[in-house]
């Protein structure tokens, strides 16, 4: 019985351990991106980067907090980052300088537009999100952010060049 | 400067090395070539990669619309790529963007400018294109630097090879200084060299130079050495030519060369110096009558290829005939001349010399007549032609009468020259066509061949006795002679030549017995006393092989004193088996007539020694004298036969008393006296016999080694009635006791000469008056009744 709970219970352990992960990875590499934006500072607020990161579950929440963890009081690029957890539910319409998502799929789908139209960058913790945000991150055989132009585009957000050597773009090939 | 020769050690090595030099520059420029290449290349491909670089970013930029991105990556490109003038960018729609540096580039196209456009698909869609203008601007850069390293290490090499060329040139140098050394190397003076470098190859090379120089230097020695001996031995035939008066020639035919000896020009009797030789010209020194001869044989040897070998005469240059021996032999080569070599020898003195000899074997060298030999020769030859002409021969044997007298009178010299005289007559009183010759002291023989008749012999028989009988006058003295000839007719009285002689010398013999001074015809008396007189010769041949019948009788010698026997000689009789007993005077003038004295003597002699053996046995010791002949006395094997005698019949010596007569030893003086020292030195006593006929000087009869003195009967026997004789023979003994010798006297046959001699102090006395000669029993049993 017992080790019946211990299996049951490992890929709980595993599964959180590795949202850690993911939201650490994440975290580094969404914060660095922000500033590929050509008018990241019109979009800065209080001279700050300010990142509200949207859950909309308890264990979202935890992801999300996770990524306060590591992005709050960062600095890159002499700016200060400050993130801050939002529930989808309490979303707001204070304009943030950058949104990362930890959503379900269909509470994506409801508020992607609203986020892409307030001309802001929007990341999707999940890969499998990217035809609702703008930029997530592609883990294969290795870790490359992956950018969805048309959103971009539609959120009249133009990135630095070098976006297009690094990331993976969506649409070319579809996983 | 040094000419340099094309195939020279330095000349292949500045040829390599300029060959390598060209093909190092070729490459060299290649390189330069190729890597301006590379380097425009590489600029080119750099240029276009990062153009190609931000083309997929463009492309996604284009794309979507984004422009920003597209002008940072156009101006990025500029930034980062100096070279690049401009770029380009058309979207598909129309619109384009443009980066540039400076005016326009793709306003108007430019030299140096390269243009290139890029496609810019999404996907497989062309979404637009980019054209760049860029200048090669690194590359260059690049390339004027790499050329200058290179240019600058380039100089590095080819002064590096200038160096090298130097050290070599002047190590190979080092070789043409060894060269010139050896070029200039004193054969005379042989020393090694020193090392022109000291480098190893050059040390090397020096050290095998003067290792050969070193054997070079003792092979020159070993040459010198060969040389010396050659020119030593060149000297030693030259010398041995000279001496064998030899000359050596080596004739070509084909080029009618000719090479001869220093010998043959001196044989020849011409000046080396002053004339060429030819082969013409040593044909023309050869006599006429032998010119044919010699050129006929050389033909023959060059044809045959063989040996040639002749005797011919040469006229010399001063006209003196000389014979040579010349022989050789022909060698015919196949890649090579033909070769006659040959050798000339003058031979003159050897063919004088022997045609002298020759002369002297055929001729008597007093006279100049004919000898008996050629006498025998021409006789057989004119016998054999007479038969065959059926002539008749006649045989003239003449003989000077009383020529001992002349000897004995005038001196030999007399005798000799009397002899001359005699043959100029006889040989002016032939004709051409006879035969004259001397074949014995004074006996000349004369062939006549064309004889009409016997009274043609008979007439110059005559003639000669006529023209020899007379007075000469030879070396102041005046003497007669005459001459005795018998004459012998072939075929009548014989055929053989030798009997021919012996039957004129029997009808000589047979003149001489009529009284001399006349000519005898052979006929049958003379022929019946000759065969008789052969007969005896015979008998007496038989007789000496025998030991019977020439037997010993002993004729005892009496101490006048004491009236004992000394001793006795010894004499022979001859017991013929059918004729009896012969006493001497039958068959001794046979014997010596007929060359049979030696034997004769050697018999008695050999008998003598016998007696005395048997008597030594029997202790009975009694002396023999025995006579020594003329001949015997002359026998150069008399003191050998002596000695074998002593070996035989192992007696004393001193009981033997060779007797020789005073004249015998008056012949040769010398001679006689060194013969009669090694009788005595033998032990052998020595008397002389018949003392008192010779002429004796006492000087002479001082120097002689002997023991007894036998004073000739014809001293004793009328002693009694001429006090001369006695007289004769006081000084005879007195001469005797004077040269302390013993005193013989031979012949006292009465009391008178026993008691004179006596009274003169003979010693001894050997005559009928004691004993006539006795045979051995008689005289064993006389010699032991007066023991």
């Amino acid at each position: 019985m017992y080790r019946l709970i211990l299996i049951l219970l490992m890929p709980i352990f595993l599964f959180a351990h590795i949202d850690t992960d993911l939201a650490r990875i994440e975290s580094g590499l969404f914060s660095k991106m922000i500033f590929l934006d050509y008018d990241y500072k019109d979009k800065l607020i209080d001279g700050k980067v300010v990142i509200y990161i949207l859950y909309d579950s308890p264990e979202h929440e935890e992801i999300a907090e996770e990524f306060v963890n590591f992005l709050n009081n960062k600095d890159v690029l002499n700016t200060t980052i400050s993130a801050k957890k939002c529930s989808y539910n309490s979303f707001k319409r204070e304009l943030p300088t950058a949104y990362i998502t930890i959503l379900e799929e269909k509470n994506m789908k409801k508020i992607s537009n609203k986020l892409i139209y307030q001309e802001r960058l929007v990341f999707a913790s999940d890969k499998s999100l990217i035809g609702y945000a703008m930029v997530s991150i592609y883990l294969g055989s290795r870790i490359m952010p992956i950018i969805n132009p048309k959103l971009i585009k539609e959120g009249n957000i133009e990135l630095r060049p070098i976006i297009f050597k690094v990331a993976k773009v969506y649409g070319d090939d579809e996983d | 400067m040094m000419k340099i020769n094309r195939n020279s050690l330095h000349f292949k090595i500045i040829l390599v090395i300029v060959s390598v030099f060209i093909v190092f520059i070729i490459f060299f420029i290649e390189d330069l070539q190729l890597t301006k290449e590379a380097m425009e290349r590489m600029e080119q491909v750099k240029v276009e990669s990062a153009i190609q670089n931000n083309i997929p970013s463009i492309a996604d930029a284009l794309y979507f619309g984004f422009e920003k991105p597209i002008e940072d990556i156009g101006n990025m490109i500029l930034a980062e790529n100096n070279n690049i003038l401009g770029i380009l960018i058309k979207r598909s729609n129309g619109k384009s963007y443009l980066y540039k540096r400076g005016r326009n580039p793709f306003r108007v196209k430019e030299d140096g400018v390269i243009y290139k456009t890029f496609s810019i698909e999404k996907g497989v869609k062309k979404i637009g294109e980019l054209s760049v203008a860029y200048k090669l601007i690194l590359s260059k850069q690049h390339f004027n630097e790499y050329r200058k390293s290179a240019i600058i290490f380039a100089l590095f090499i080819v002064f590096s090879i200038i160096i090298a060329m130097r050290y070599l040139y002047k190590k190979i140098k080092s070789l043409n200084v060894l060269a010139e050394k050896l070029r200039n190397f004193d054969l005379q003076n042989i020393d090694t060299i020193e090392s022109p470098d000291n480098y190893y190859e050059v040390k090397y090379i020096t050290q095998a130079i003067n290792r050969l120089l070193e054997r070079i230097n003792d092979y020159a020695k070993s040459l010198k050495t060969v040389n010396k001996n050659l020119l030593k031995n060149k000297k030693r035939l030259i010398d041995a030519q000279r001496i064998a008066q030899m000359s050596s020639w080596t004739y070509w035919p084909d080029t009618k060369e000719i090479e001869v000896s220093h010998e043959f020009y001196r044989i020849l009797e011409i000046d080396a110096k002053k004339r060429d030789i030819s082969i013409n010209t040593i044909v023309n020194f050869i006599h006429i009558d032998d010119k044919e001869l010699f050129l006929n044989s050389l033909k023959r040897s060059i044809e045959n290829g063989s040996r040639f070998d002749f005797i011919h005469r040469i006229v010399t240059e001063r006209g003196k005939i000389k014979y040579l021996h010349t022989e050789g032999r022909v060698r015919k080569f196949k890649n090579a001349p033909t070769e006659i070599m040959g050798v000339s020898m003058d031979v003159t003195e050897e063919i004088e010399a022997k045609q002298k000899a020759e002369h002297m074997a055929f001729h008597d060298p007093l006279t100049n007549l004919l000898n008996r030999r050629a006498f025998l020769d021409k006789i057989d030859y004119l016998t054999k032609l007479a038969k065959h002409h059926e002539q008749i021969v006649a045989i003239l044997f003449l003989d000077i009468d009383n020529f001992k007298f002349v000897n004995d009178s005038y001196g030999h010299s007399v005798g000799d020259e009397l002899l001359i005289k005699v043959a100029n007559i006889l040989k002016s009183s032939i004709q051409d066509t006879d035969l004259i010759a001397r074949i014995g002291g004074d006996e000349f023989v004369i062939v006549l061949t064309d004889i009409e008749n016997v009274e043609s012999i008979e007439e110059l028989a005559k003639k000669l006795l006529n023209s020899i009988t007379r007075n000469f006058n030879i070396k102041h003295h005046s003497f007669a002679v005459t001459a005795s000839i018998g004459i012998a007719l072939y075929p009548d009285d014989a055929t053989e030549p030798e009997t021919l002689l012996q039957y004129a010398d029997a009808a000589m013999f047979e003149a001489k017995k009529l009284g001399k001074n006349r000519y005898q015809f052979f006929n049958s008396k003379i022929r019946s006393r000759l065969n008789e007189h052969l007969r005896i010769v015979e008998d007496i041949k038989d007789a000496l092989r025998v030991e019977d019948q020439i037997r010993l009788y002993f004729q005892p010698q009496i101490e006048l004193s004491t009236g004992k026997m000394r001793g006795a000689e010894v004499l022979t009789r001859w017991m013929h088996p059918k004729k009896g007993l012969l006493f001497p005077n039958s068959y001794i003038p046979i014997i010596e007539s007929s060359a049979l004295m030696l034997e004769y003597d050697r018999y008695v002699l050999k008998m003598a020694f016998k007696q005395l053996y048997e008597w030594s046995k029997e202790g009975k010791v009694w002396k023999l004298g025995v006579n020594l002949s003329a001949q015997q006395f002359n026998d150069k094997s008399l003191i050998d036969r002596l000695n074998e005698l002593l070996k035989q019949y192992p007696i004393d010596p001193s009981l033997i008393e060779l007797e020789i007569t005073e004249t015998l030893q008056l012949e040769d003086v010398e001679t006689s006296i060194m013969m009669l020292q090694d009788i005595k030195n033998l032990g052998f006593k020595i008397s002389i016999d018949d003392f008192g006929t010779g002429y004796s000087s006492l000087s002479y009869l001082k120097r002689l080694p002997f023991d007894v003195i036998k004073i000739d009967r014809e001293f004793i026997k009328d002693m009694h009635l001429d006090s001369d004789d006695i007289v004769i023979v006081k000084l005879m003994i007195q001469i005797a006791k004077t040269l302390e010798k013993e005193v013989v006297a031979e012949g006292p046959d009465m009391e008178e000469h026993i008691k004179i001699l006596k009274e003169l102090s003979c010693d001894y006395a050997q005559g009928f008056y004691y004993s006539k000669a006795i045979e051995l029993k008689e005289f064993e049993r006389y010699a032991e009744s007066k023991s």
